[in-house]
This record gives structure tokens, C-alpha cells and sequence, in this order.
């Protein structure tokens, strides 16, 4: 085992020891891995509530004295991508899986339409997230798996309403440019919440980045959870080079 | 009589051999021999005949990525359609002008002076530079060991040499037990007998059976979009990567897969009693996972009986359980498994200075990568040691295995390099890494005594302890520098196979 930490951060809807259930054990077994898991108070405006999330991630990393390997997800991908533009010298490396640069009209229209289902019943909101986080294939042979996973839509809450407000005006094109680490992207070929298009942009974007596309949803970790944490475990091996674009085997 | 051979010798004409061959063929080598005891290519699936036989992995991912096959007949295809699968690939590789069949290996020595394997078999003698032993680790069958079997007046027989001329109609049968094997077996043969018994050591794990016998439609589907059929193979594969978690003991993974199981018994089973003695007492995934919709419904026929008890001996018409109690039949079934720790093969191996395979394998067998052993060069393993997998096809094992070999050949013959033996600080290094990864898995912790560990020595020896993504990550190609290399070529260019 190294002595090297990753910080695993999540996305929008899911606390972090759910999110990476699978990815952590895997991880854990060459690493220190450690959960992040952050929050907002109700009273603050959004760009608060983005710089609090930014400013709870700097007190983590600073709490744990060492630079360390950033993975973020989805959402958590924007927190982990600002501070490691921000804080190169305490970051080894980057990883944003269903990351993408900056929401676009299509991600606005869908963050309004959950907005309004939230404002009507929570549980609404909850199912439209739920039916756009996995992809057509996933869920068509979901079945055919010997030990079939139960998918289930959860009820979201204020935290998450206002982290899907955040999302609906995320822009880190700025901050994407400035990231000098080495940095691995990994991207779902069929997201219906993330466009490939705007996954694309980040691999522009980010200078030192590689770049994993997978026949996946936004649902990576669920759906491709060997895929994910075998690219990423080549990736911290140094395995993958600025500018790469890696093509996954075909079993 | 004697004539020319090849470079390359192959050991095996199961799913491992012709993946290699068909590597080997593909990328332009011809110059190997392909050699195997039975009688057709098709390994395990060849010899496996028992009634109810069928793969416990789904047929579009249990089958080469390079022949798929869009005509299975159903998601997990019997012994029969397996076997005329592999005969297809074989013939449509052009294996078979490379095959010699009825080769028995009885030994296979290193020669240092010539650079060469001597490989005698039960009627000829080949020459090779490179010999690679495709023999699996299924291969060959395990009887136990009781007292009074030779005794015993009624028949038996394995599972895996069935005795198809012996009519089980109206007999008394005993099985012994309740693996893989047996819970195709019992339910397939139930309704011919007069009474069977089933002798249970510990109880397996049995999950449903998702067994959907597909359309004309959705073969031709797979036929004219081939894309769908790869599809559907990929989702499987990941699918099977993502179950790996519950072996190393997640505790949300293992619930959920305990979960499945504990609700199919039930689903299944009403009889407290019953219930009891087939819930397993060790932790989910410690021993192989079954697959069965018939299992259970075939022990609460009013004329099956399961024992849940070890078989301690024999009598002249009686199998004896640990208890002493004797059960009158006429025909034992063994169950049993196979050799599997110990490769029956590692006894006829000779490599540097004579040295014995299966002495240097005393606790437990290792090669780096599954494929190599120090003080054996030029020789490699396919589907061998710490290859066996809880979680996925082994199929892509034994295809990254072939790609491996494959690459290593063509960098011998290529280079007219006569010598390579692995480096055993990497075959140190690699045994290590097996053992650290294998710390903390089911297999290890999980409370079970499974083939998967080396009796001698308690050590994971048969199992790759991660994902697969990892060994094709790790293994997917040769690489020269874990290897001692010397440059002058063996003397086997013009190689002989002397009959005798």
C-alpha cells in the first residue's frame, strides 16, 4: 500500500459513502482513501454555496497535511476540478468522472423541469433524476444480471434542490483551462444528463487531461464500476498520457 | 516412424488450446502442433456428458469474443451446444490439420543442451522449443479417497466420465455431493431412479436460474446487428466485474447477493426441516455460486432423500455416512470435483536439472502471471494456476492468456531466441501481489473449506483474487524484461515426433 490519499467526492443526489460503495474497497486496497462529503446552509445565495463547498474541501485536504489524488463525480467533479486549479501544488492528480465544462441549454431545461416537479412533490423530482441516471442499455439487461440490482428513485431534499441549482449555472471553463496536474476524464457514451459533446469539451479544455469514454449512463460507478476503477487504477500507475484518447477492450 | 513438427507444441484442445491456436493462426504462425487425450477438440465439454450439464456463465459472454456465436439456443447453453460451438471454432480456424488426437502425456523434459521439450505421450515422442500445457484445472477428476469403495459391488462412476451405457432406470443411486455438477445432475435424473440419495458436506449457495431460451427473432436479431450481440456481451462482462465487490466482502454487496439467495430458498422450500440442512453456514461466495431452478424442488420428491452428512466409507452394497449410517444402492455418482489444486500434469513435468513440477509446487502451485515458472523456460501455463475466477468468464482469462502466449511465441521465434525462463524475483513479486490481494476476500476469510485453497499450505492458489479488467491490464501482453533471455536458438528447427 502507498501513502498517497484520494479524497473521493460525489456528485448532486448521492452522499459519498453511497456513491463510491464499490469504488472505495477496491481503491482502499493500494491507498488511503478518504470520503468527502459536503453541505450548504439554506439562507446563502448560490455562489456561496458553491465557495462553501470549495472552502469545505480546502479545510479536508488542508486537515490532512499532505497533497492528494482528487476524484469528483458528476457535481463533485466541479468542486474537485476549481480546487485543483486553485491549489495545484496540493493536488498529485485529477479525475472527474461524468464531469463536463459548462451546463449547457439542454442540462438548463432539465434542471428547470426538476425544479418544478420539486416544487409540486419532491418524489417527482426524484424519479425524473432516476430515469435519466442510467443508460437504455443498462436498464434493458438489467434483468439478465444473475444477482439483479434493485433500482430504486430516491426522495431528494433541500440540500440537493439547492446543489441542482448550482448545477444549472455551472460554468468552470476557467478554471478547467488553468489545471496543470495530470488529470484522467471519464465520460458515459450514452449520459442523458452529460452530454459526450460536453465531456468532449473538458478533454479541450484541460490541457494534461486523457480522456475514457464508456458505453455508460451518468451512472458510471454503477454501471461500469470494474470499468471505472481499472482505468483509474492505470491511471494512477501513470499508465495514460496528456491528450490521450483511451479506447476500452472489448471483452 | 518419424516426421517433422513445428516450434510450438500445445498441450490440450479444450477452450485454452484452440483460443491459442486460433491466436497463433491469425497472426500468420503455423509452425505448432496441437495434441490432446481425447478423441475431438472441446476440453471439458468433450468429457462432461452428464445428464443436465450446462455452463453456469451466460453463453454470448462464455464463448470466444473472436466466434461469437448470435445462434445460442438459450442464455446458459448445455454440455451438447458448447461442445458443437468449440468443434465449430475449430474447424473454422483450421485447427484441426494442426491436431493430432489420443495423446496422452505421460512426461515432458527439458532438454538445457538443445534447448528443447522431450513431450512423450502414451504412442509417439515430439520435440518442441516451446511447449505450453492448455490442460486446464477441471480436467481431471477427483474420487475420494474411502474405505471399502473397492469393496463396493454396485457401479460408479464421476460426473465427468458418465457412464451413458449404464440404464439408471429404477435404481437406487446415491450422489455424492452438492456442487456444480451435482445439482444438474440430481434434479436430471430424479424422476429415472427408484430413490436417490444425495450426500451434502456443507451446503452451496444456489441463486435463480435466468435462463431465457431465446427466439428466432432475437438470433436473427443478433445475426443481422452484431453490434447488439456485442452489446449485450459487454453488459455482461461489466455486469460480472461489478459483482466482484461481494468477494471482497462489502458488506452492501454481500447483503444484496445473500439477499437473492436467501429469498430463493425460501421462495422454494416450506419444510423448516429441509430449509435447515441446505442453508449454508459459511459466508456467500467462499465456495462457488450455483445457479438452479430445479435444485431444490428436486430434493423434496417424495423419493429423494438428502443426507447431510460426509460419506465416510463403503460397505459391499452400502454407501456408509459420517454418522454410520448405511444406505443400500445400487449406484454411487461421485460429485466430487476435480483436481484442481494440484495439476495431475505438475508430476510429469522436468525442467532445469530435472527439477519436478509438482516437487517444486509442494505448497501449492505459482507462476507469474498463471502463465510461467522459474526453472521451467520456454514452457508456458494456459487456464493453470491463480486464473480460476468467483466473478466473470473465464473465457476472457484464457483469451488474455492466449494473446500473452501468443505474443511471447512470435517474440522467440521472431527473434531466434532460444531460451526464456521467467525472472523469480518476478514470479516472487507476483505471488506476493496474489497473496496480499487474496488477504481479507471471502475465499480466504469466508469460513469455508474450498478447493479454491491449497490444502497443503492453506494459500489461494486457483483464484485470480481482483477484477479481470486487472489481469488483461497486467497480463495482456508479453514483456521480454520478466524474463532471463538467451539469444542463440534451440536446436528444434527441424523437430521430430518419433512414434513408437
Amino acid at each position: 500500500m502507498t501513502e498517497e490519499t484520494i479524497v473521493l467526492i460525489p456528485g448532486t443526489e448521492t452522499p459519498a459513502d453511497v456513491a463510491f460503495a464499490g469504488l472505495k474497497p477496491l481503491l482502499e486496497r493500494d491507498h488511503r482513501v478518504v470520503l468527502f462529503d459536503y453541505t450548504s446552509e439554506s439562507q446563502r445565495d448560490l455562489d456561496a454555496v458553491l465557495e462553501g463547498y470549495h472552502e469545505q474541501l480546502r479545510v479536508a485536504i488542508a486537515e490532512l497535511g499532505r497533497p492528494v489524488h482528487l476524484f469528483g463525480y458528476s457535481l463533485g467533479a466541479h468542486i474537485a476540478l476549481r480546487y485543483a486549479a486553485t491549489e495545484s501544488s496540493r493536488v498529485l492528480s485529477l479525475a472527474l468522472a461524468g464531469g463536463w465544462l459548462r451546463t449547457d441549454e439542454l442540462q438548463r431545461s432539465r434542471h428547470e423541469l426538476w425544479l418544478d416537479l420539486y416544487d409540486q412533490e419532491p418524489r417527482l423530482a426524484g424519479r425524473l433524476s432516476h430515469l435519466l441516471q442510467y443508460s437504455p442499455r443498462y436498464r434493458r439487461y438489467l434483468a439478465e444480471q444473475q444477482t439483479a440490482a434493485r433500482l430504486t428513485p430516491a426522495t431528494p431534499d433541500e440540500e440537493i434542490r439547492r446543489r441542482v441549482e448550482i448545477n444549472r449555472l455551472l460554468d468552470s471553463s476557467r478554471h478547467a483551462a488553468d489545471i496543470e496536474v495530470p488529470t484522467l476524464l471519464i465520460a458515459g457514451t450514452a449520459d442523458a444528463k452529460v452530454s459526450i459533446e460536453a465531456a468532449y469539451e473538458l478533454f479541450g479544455t484541460i490541457s494534461t487531461a486523457a480522456f475514457a469514454p464508456m458505453d455508460a449512463g451518468h451512472a458510471l460507478l454503477k454501471e461500469r464500476l470494474g470499468q471505472v476503477y481499472g482505468c483509474y487504477a492505470d491511471f494512477l500507475r501513470g499508465r495514460y498520457k496528456a491528450g490521450q484518447y483511451i479506447k476500452s477492450f472489448l471483452p | 516412424m518419424t516426421r517433422n513438427i513445428h516450434d510450438v507444441l500445445i498441450i490440450g484442445a479444450g477452450f485454452s488450446g484452440i483460443a491459442l491456436a486460433s491466436r497463433l493462426r491469425r497472426c500468420g504462425f503455423e509452425r505448432f502442433r496441437l495434441i490432446d487425450r481425447g478423441n475431438d477438440f472441446g476440453g471439458t465439454w468433450r468429457d462432461n456428458t452428464y445428464p443436465g450439464a450446462e455452463c453456469d456463465i451466460q453463453s454470448h459472454l462464455y464463448s470466444f469474443s473472436f466466434r461469437p456465436n448470435p445462434r445460442w439456443s438459450k442464455t446458459y447453453a448445455g454440455q451438447g451446444e458448447i461442445h458443437d460451438y468449440l468443434t465449430w471454432v475449430a474447424r473454422e480456424e483450421g485447427l484441426y490439420e494442426h491436431a493430432e488426437f489420443g495423446q496422452e502425456v505421460e512426461s515432458a523434459t527439458w532438454h538445457e543442451e538443445d534447448r528443447t521439450w522431450t513431450v512423450k505421450t502414451n504412442t509417439a515422442t515430439f520435440e518442441a522449443g516451446i511447449v505450453i500445457f492448455a490442460t486446464g484445472h477441471l480436467s481431471d477428476p477427483r474420487v475420494p479417497d474411502l474405505p471399502g469403495l473397492g469393496a463396493f459391488k454396485g457401479k460408479t462412476f464421476h460426473s465427468a466420465r458418465w457412464d451413458h451405457e449404464y440404464d439408471l432406470d429404477g435404481k437406487n443411486v446415491a450422489v455424492v455431493g452438492t456442487g456444480a455438477s451435482a445439482i444438474q445432475v440430481v434434479p436430471a435424473i430424479a424422476d429415472r431412479v427408484a430413490s436417490l440419495t444425495v450426500f451434502q458436506r456443507s451446503a452451496p449457495y444456489v441463486i435463480p436460474r435466468q435462463d431465457v431460451i431465446y427466439t428466432e427473432a432475437q438470433k436473427r436479431m443478433f445475426e443481422r446487428v452484431p453490434e447488439a450481440a456485442q452489446g449485450f456481451r459487454d453488459f455482461l462482462f461489466w455486469a460480472n466485474e461489478s459483482r466482484f465487490p461481494q468477494r471482497m466482502m462489502v458488506p452492501e454487496f454481500l447483503k444484496e447477493v445473500e439477499a437473492v439467495a436467501e429469498a430463493h430458498r425460501r421462495a422454494q422450500i416450506e419444510d423448516p426441516v429441509l430449509l435447515d440442512k441446505v442453508t449454508p453456514d459459511y459466508t456467500i461466495g467462499c465456495k462457488r455460486i450455483l445457479l438452479s431452478n430445479d435444485w431444490y424442488p428436486a430434493l423434496q420428491k417424495a423419493h429423494v432423500e438428502l443426507v447431510p452428512r460426509p460419506v465416510k466409507g463403503f460397505t459391499e452394497q452400502a454407501v456408509v455416512d459420517a454418522t454410520g449410517q448405511s444406505h443400500d444402492v445400487d449406484c454411487v455418482i461421485f460429485c466430487s470435483g476435480f483436481e484442481a489444486s494440484e495439476l495431475p500434469v505438475a508430476k510429469r513435468i522436468r525442467g532445469v536439472d530435472g527439477l519436478r513440477m509438482d516437487e517444486v509446487w509442494s505448497r501449492g502451485s505459482e507462476a507469474f502471471g498463471g502463465v510461467s515458472v522459474a526453472g521451467f523456460p520456454n514452457l508456458f501455463f494456459m487456464n493453470g494456476p491463480h486464473v480460476g475466477l468467483g466473478a466473470g468468464s473465464i473465457i476472457f482469462m484464457i483469451e488474455t492468456q492466449a494473446n500473452y502466449v501468443a505474443d511471447a511465441v512470435q517474440h522467440i521465434v521472431e527473434r531466434k531466441i532460444g531460451r526464456v525462463e521467467v525472472r523469480s524475483e518476478r514470479q516472487n513479486e507476483f505471488v506476493e501481489f496474489i497473496a496480499g490481494r487474496a488477504t481479507g476476500t471471502v475465499w480466504t476469510s469466508g469460513g469455508c473449506d474450498s478447493w479454491y485453497l491449497d490444502p497443503r499450505s492453506g494459500r489461494l492458489t486457483t483464484i485470480w483474487p481482483d477484477m479481470m479488467n486487472r489481469y488483461r491490464s497486467d497480463f495482456g501482453r508479453f514483456e521480454p524484461d520478466d524474463y532471463l533471455v538467451v539469444a542463440e536458438p534451440h536446436t528444434v528447427a527441424a523437430g521430430k515426433t518419433r512414434h513408437h
